[in-house]
């Protein structure tokens, strides 16, 4: 019963969660095929390209992210359900990162992923691969490899765990900390450490974190990017950004299809067609930034440019419901609000309006339903819908009020 | 002119669909409930606070003057400041020794060692501690529903409550770090505790937290937000938090995921109040000024007289 509760309350704020998606399971098999194979091919291959979802505002988009991080974990996948936001905004690659950590969900395991794994993963015979790997081939910057060391150095208590966990959960590395650290445990000189370059750390943050997941027995590490639509709110530069950085996490070229992350992301169905036909981003991005001199702008256009490919031309479209799926799911709602509350309601008003999204439904099924069983009376429900704004908005770009 | 509720009558609605069994049996819920005018405002503190006080549910009030909710972390530091931590430790310690086939002892102010040989018959707390320590390891240390940090900070608490005497001033250190007001991490070696609680952790510390609560006895968690400084563009100096909108726009998007969390937090009801301006929907600082809190709480279906006590929003009035 409590399940059902749960189920019923959140989908009352329209947001599903785990128990709302285990009453109501995802309706939408295309995807979840599609998404079983790309985590297939992660755990057999090692990378794989992402997928994209899109489809009306509050027409269950969501809700089918919140399925499939369920199915990653049950595969053995760490998973990260992001949702783009002013604390998370798409056209920041370190913030996309530092978000990924924190929202990540072991299979086994409540708490911090970072802090996790560097207890974990001393002694287990792939971290001692990935060790090696690190420090000898050179794949990364120094200061990944100068953490790994460091954590198998200090195995436990003291600052440097925290200094490291930091580090890979996404803040910058403090230099002479590390240096410090490094003395301590007889490694000075061991590493070339200088600041890195914050572009190129960025750049290899998700493969390192990933090639560390995996290092430390998990299957890969899954990224959910939701509410990816609020990318209509930035400037064009921060909407071009933010396109590279699809590119990036879902793999779209050949550089960032080998860092070993499983992306979805899930946007609105009408976005292409009025961010980049109606503003103009097609053919904006190419003609303000490929012949900018400076570099990180030209630089842009071509992941940009695949990202909005892939958006407009391969995204899959959640299946729609028709009315006989609309009344399926709305009666074995009732059962499930029935069970909730232990008191039997009404049959839903499955309203036959055009257009309207299955969250609107939800949510006046269940208004009614509350109200029958508080008052004996159904009342005279309106519905206000809300739709989506795609105005630019300076205030969800601004820096957060305090900057740790 | 949108229907509103009563304070009595929502009050008497959320006690029953929410604290009486709900947030006990480990639900959680976050609800905004707005007062339409001062009077009821006022009206509405009170009214949560002796609900909770009657059911045994630990209760925070957090005002938005006094703690930055634009950050999670000092979220949890504003609740874990409120929180009876000795109560907490003697809550635990006592379902530890029932677990462990002993009678619990009666409050006091020795060592829960000694008050437990009392009540069990026996002249040697050391001994009579035995039996405990594998059963405190097993529901704590192992408790894998916490997060590593706090359940080892529990079990600390717990074997310092034991012992009492100089273990004593442990708690207090452990509660300081829960707080926010430990100033330097070199204390926490001793304990073995990774980190300090920042935002990385923040949210994890929290969902354990309300797990400790029911485990130490209680029935739940209410906590109270007043963000009625939420609605105030203030100028010059201030002597108490000030929220810019970029502040009120980070407070929001803190509250959007304190409601995503809701199925990994247990046993808890948050009541966020905000002011009467927070539903004007031309108001810069309302609900419409965060699409993605707007969509989550917003009362996009409601009725044309009755309102839904249960709503995520809910808009009251004692007139």
């Amino acid at each position: 019963m409590l399940m059902k509760r749960r189920a019923i309350e959140a989908l009352r704020n329209g947001v599903p969660n785990r128990d709302a998606v285990r009453v109501l399971g995802c309706g939408q098999p295309r995807i979840e095929e599609e998404f079983r194979e790309r985590l297939s091919k992660l755990k057999d291959v090692g990378s794989t390209e992402g997928l994209m979802i899109q489809g009306g505002f509050g027409t269950g988009k969501s809700h089918a992210l919140e399925y499939l991080k369920h199915v990653a974990l049950e595969e053995g996948f760490v998973c990260s359900h992001v949702v783009i936001s002013k604390e998370t905004p798409a056209f920041d690659r370190a913030k996309l990162y530092a978000a990924a950590v924190e929202q990540a969900v072991m299979p086994d395991q409540r708490g911090p992923l970072m802090e996790h794994l560097l207890m974990k993963a001393p002694g287990r015979p792939a971290y001692g691969e990935f060790f090696r790997r690190v420090n000898q081939d050179k794949q990364y910057l120094p200061v990944f490899g100068a953490s790994l060391w460091l954590a198998e150095q200090s195995k436990q208590g003291g600052d440097v765990p925290e200094m490291l966990a930091q580090f890979l959960s996404g803040a910058r590395p403090v230099i002479p900390q590390y240096r410090a650290a490094l003395r301590t445990y007889g490694g000075q000189g061991t590493f070339d450490l200088t600041a890195p370059p914050a572009a190129e750390l960025a750049r290899q943050r998700f493969a390192f974190g990933s090639a560390l997941i995996k290092a430390c027995g998990y299957k890969g590490w899954v990224i959910l990017l939701d509410e990816v639509e609020l990318i209509a709110r930035y400037s064009l530069m921060q909407r071009a950004k933010s396109y590279a950085n699809l590119t990036h996490l879902l793999g779209l070229d050949q550089a960032s299809a080998e860092q070993g992350i499983a992306t979805v992301a899930a946007i609105t169905d009408d976005f292409a067609a009025y961010v980049f036909v109606e503003r103009g981003d097609r053919h904006e991005i190419r003609e303000r930034y490929a012949h900018s001199e400076r570099q990180d702008l030209s630089a842009l256009v071509t992941p940009a440019e695949l990202a909005m490919n892939s958006l407009e031309h391969r995204a899959m479209s959640l299946r729609p419901l028709d009315m006989e799926a609309l009344e399926r799911i709305a009666e074995y709602l009732r059962g499930v609000y029935q069970e909730a509350y232990a008191q039997a309601v009404g049959p839903a008003t499955v309203a036959a309006k055009g257009g309207r999204a299955m969250r609107s439904h939800i949510r006046r099924w269940i208004h009614e339903w509350d109200l029958e069983r508080l008052y004996g009376n159904r009342g005279e429900a309106e519905v206000d819908e809300i739709t989506m704004d795609y105005t630019e908005d300076d205030d969800l770009t601004a820096e957060p009020a305090e900057t740790p | 002119m949108t229907a509103t509720i009563s304070p009595g009558d929502w009050l008497e609605h959320v006690g029953r669909e929410y604290l009486h069994q709900f947030v006990p049996e480990g639900g959680a819920a976050v609800k905004f409930v707005v007062p339409m005018n001062e009077h009821t405002r006022r009206g509405l503190f009170d009214g949560i606070a002796e609900m909770a006080a009657a059911r045994r549910q630990l209760l925070v009030r957090i005002d938005a003057r006094d703690t930055r909710l634009y950050q999670i972390e000092h979220l949890l530091f504003a609740i874990a400041r409120q929180l009876p931590w000795a109560d907490l430790t003697e809550g635990a310690l006592r379902r530890v020794a029932q677990r462990s086939g002993l009678t619990p002892p009666e409050p006091g102010p020795q060592p829960f060692a000694e008050r437990l040989a009392r009540a069990n018959d026996e002249s040697d707390p050391a001994a009579v501690a035995v039996p405990l320590r594998p059963q405190l390891t097993q529901l704590v240390f192992k408790n894998k529903e916490l997060t590593r940090d706090f359940r080892v900070a529990m079990l600390h608490m717990c074997n310092a409550a034991l012992v009492g005497g100089d273990q004593t001033a442990r708690l207090g250190l452990l509660a300081e770090w829960l707080s926010g007001a430990l100033r330097h991490t070199s204390a926490l070696k001793e304990f073995s505790i990774q980190s300090r609680i920042t935002r990385v952790n923040a949210r994890f510390i929290l969902e354990s937290l309300t797990r400790w609560i029911t485990f130490a006895g209680y029935r739940g968690l209410v906590v109270v937000l007043d963000l009625e400084e939420l609605a105030y563009t203030r100028r010059g100096v201030v002597t108490h938090v000030k929220y810019t909108k970029n502040a009120v726009l980070d407070c929001y998007e803190v509250l959007r995921q304190c409601i995503d969390s809701t199925d990994d937090l247990a046993s808890i009801l948050l009541v966020a109040v905000p002011d009467a301006s927070f539903v004007d929907e031309n108001n810069a600082r309302g609900v419409s000024a965060y699409s993605a809190l707007k969509f989550r709480v917003y009362d996009e279906v409601r009725d044309r007289h009755l309102v839904n006590p249960c709503a995520s929003l809910v808009r009251v009035s004692a007139a």
